[in-house]
């Protein structure tokens, strides 16, 4: 039952991602990569890590969506334009020349893998506390490098749009 | 937070408070040219070129924050050399900025946070830290190159490096998660023993394939160099001159540290790849360079020639068997040579970017070899700091390039020297052989200068005077080129060759 529960779940993010790339409506690809998003969370869930699955629904398919969404009906795109760029298919070819041993080593790897039962662990995995403790005291130094990386996006934006300086 | 992970945090607060004192001070209302504000980001660069003095000569290597943050004398060599090129492009570009008429402060914030984030990359030895540190700078740097927005070729410099860049930040994410798959860890010393495990073995040798696509793009190499010319020549003059030297710098010490672990095993045959991307990348940029009328895109292609003679040392770092078993590349004079050639790179560099930037006309134009033709006769000094810089970067004896160049190749002959593998020694050769051929283009400049008539537009050339950051720059690149290029400190003031060289052994000496 908890194999077929993580095949649906699994299926529907690769689905979701699929739809993401392939759409040509820029709106049908924001709102696939929700499907990806709620799937995943649904992966957490069934991994014991009910915290970082309710993030998961609230930071990326909650509110980093609405801003996709936004950017997307502010752009306001014509069709049109993107149904002039095709992509071409020539490149199909050399990429599957380039990735396919590539995919074939990750795919047999991940393949060999025993699909034993899941681990055991204790109670406070993935809870608030213990990804807390993570971000502020393995990974503090990266979590504030991350502001930083924030900061700088915004001060480069707005230097690169705004009209008057 | 002990005390010791404050001291880690010390050649990186300055860069990171100038920023944010520039954006509190340079956002005030009546937003005009504020002499400050360069003096703010000079400030911020001079606290770390003092926390990496106060800091020296480190007793051991602490890894700080659980191991987010290294301190050793490699990241400190990194936070000086890194430090040293942003107070040069920040002095550069009060001027440059002047005469484009696009003088803000948040020009130099970026720079400012662009150097902390290649500062962060030399002192990471965990994949997370490496990344963020990338990204830092990577995002500050698309900016810095369109910053010049009402221009064309700058926003396509921008354009292009934000797309291949990105790209590329994406093969390194994603060589990352299979690392990551393959070790359980973050961090880089954890790969060389995870490599030995033949079930995580194929995860490790394609996840380090796809670092390496990451770094080798960073660093201009090729088959990943087609964004370069490109993205080189259009960006801020000042800002090339930074991006060619402080980017190496950065990349090549993280990549430094990656292959000390991941050498801890010859059988990868990691060597044998990157042998061949050296060979490759001196050949395509130098005969690229060749070809160029520009000297600024010809000082981009060989910026790629550059990191091919650099990867020549990669390929031949060894190490001595630690007593533990393990091997120490404390000791590795390859590693020490491409810190050295580094260093000569950003004097030389940045003293060649630094005229051009004076050069330089409205839309990137006064940069073709015939806009030099008889400049030697009539702005002496200018003339005469140009032709150091061209020869140093040539590599001609006397000039710090040539020591850098001689450590490099001859770190290849040492390490290939009485093995039955004759590979190394002709690595050697063929670079310098591809040293002969940037000799070309290089000579080039110089018989532009003196041999060649003065041009007919030439009194409308240029300032009549040279501005102050930029003539600072340019002398003090022009005493640097020759002060570490003559070997002897004949002044004793621990600043020549013997000196540099000492401080680049202990960089490495707190490696692992």
């Amino acid at each position: 039952m908890e194999r077929l529960i993580f095949y649906v779940l699994a299926t529907v993010a690769v689905a979701g991602a699929l739809g993401t790339v392939s759409f040509k409506n820029p709106l049908s690809c924001a709102l696939s990569l929700v499907v990806t998003f709620v799937a995943l969370s649904g992966l957490y869930f069934q991994n014991d890590a009910p915290f970082v699955g309710v993030l998961q629904l609230l930071v990326y398919a909650g509110a980093i969506m609405v801003l996709v969404i936004f950017v997307i009906m502010l752009l306001n795109l014509p069709d049109v334009q993107l149904e002039q760029e095709r992509v071409s298919r020539q490149g199909i070819p050399l990429a599957l020349f380039l990735l396919g041993p590539l995919g074939v080593l990750v795919i047999s790897r991940l393949i060999s893998i025993e699909l034993g039962e899941k681990p055991e662990v204790n109670a406070s995995f993935g809870s608030a506390a213990s990804v807390g403790e993570l971000l502020f005291e393995k990974y503090l130094f990266q979590f504030e490098i991350i502001s930083v990386v924030l900061l700088v996006a915004i001060v480069g934006a707005v230097v690169l749009a705004k009209k008057r300086l | 937070m002990t005390w010791e992970d404050t001291k880690s945090l010390m050649p990186l607060l300055g860069p990171f408070l100038a920023a944010l004192a520039i954006l509190v001070v340079g956002g005030r209302k009546e937003r005009g040219p504020n002499p400050l504000l360069p003096l703010l980001a000079l400030a911020g660069f001079g606290w770390t070129l003092v926390g990496v003095g106060c800091l020296w000569p480190l007793e051991g290597a602490h890894d700080a924050f659980a191991g987010g943050l290294r301190l050793d004398g490699l990241g400190l060599v990194v936070a000086l050399l890194v430090s040293l090129g942003g107070a040069a492009c920040t002095l550069l570009s009060v001027d440059y900025l002047k005469r484009r008429g696009r003088n803000l402060p948040e020009f130099y914030v970026l720079v400012l946070f662009s150097a902390l984030g290649m500062m962060v990359m030399g002192m990471s030895t965990n994949w997370l830290s490496l990344l963020l540190g990338l990204e830092t700078m990577s995002l500050a740097l698309y900016v810095l190159c369109g910053f010049l927005r009402d221009e064309t070729r700058s926003v396509e410099s921008s354009i292009k490096y934000f797309l291949t860049g990105s790209f590329a930040s994406g093969l390194f994410l994603f060589g990352m998660g299979l690392l990551y798959g393959g070790t359980g860890s973050f961090e880089f010393r954890d790969l060389g023993g995870a490599m030995l495990d033949a079930q995580s073995q194929p995860l490790i040798v394609v996840g380090v394939g796809f670092l390496l696509a990451g770094f080798l793009f960073k660093i201009g190499a090729a088959p990943l160099h087609m964004w370069l010319p490109d993205v080189y020549e259009g960006a801020p003059t000042p800002i090339t001159g930074f991006m060619a030297t402080g980017v190496k710098v950065a990349a090549f010490a993280a990549v430094i540290r990656v292959l000390s672990e991941i050498y801890q095993h010859e059988h990868v045959g990691l060597r044998d790849v990157l042998w061949w991307i050296a060979l490759i990348t001196m050949i395509v940029g130098n005969v690229a360079a060749l070809a160029q009328t520009s000297v600024k895109r010809m000082l981009a292609y060989s910026s790629i020639a550059h990191a091919g003679y650099l990867t020549i040392a990669l390929v031949v770092m060894r190490g001595a068997v630690g007593e533990n078993g393990a091997i120490d590349f404390s000791g590795s004079l390859a590693a020490r040579a491409i810190l050295y050639y580094l260093l000569a790179y950003l004097v030389a560099n940045m003293g060649a970017f630094g005229v051009l930037s004076y050069l330089e006309k409205q839309g990137g134009k006064g940069l073709a070899y015939e806009d030099l033709a008889g400049l030697g006769f009539k702005h002496r000094f200018l003339g005469l700091v140009l032709s150091v810089f061209a020869l140093s970067l040539a590599g001609i004896p006397g000039t710090a390039g040539f020591v850098g160049k001689f450590l490099v190749f001859g770190s290849a002959v040492d390490a290939g020297v009485g093995t039955a593998d004759s590979s190394f020694v002709l690595l050697a050769v063929l670079g310098i052989l591809n040293s002969l051929v940037g000799l070309y283009y290089y000579l080039r400049v110089l018989i532009q200068l003196y041999a060649k008539p003065l041009a007919e537009d030439a009194s409308t050339r240029g300032a009549p005077l040279v501005g102050m950051g930029t003539g600072l720059v340019i002398v003090a690149s022009f005493i640097g080129t020759l002060w570490w290029g003559f070997g002897a400190d004949f002044l004793n003031l621990g600043f020549g060759v013997e000196p540099a060289m000492r401080m680049m052994q202990g960089a490495l000496a707190t490696l692992r």
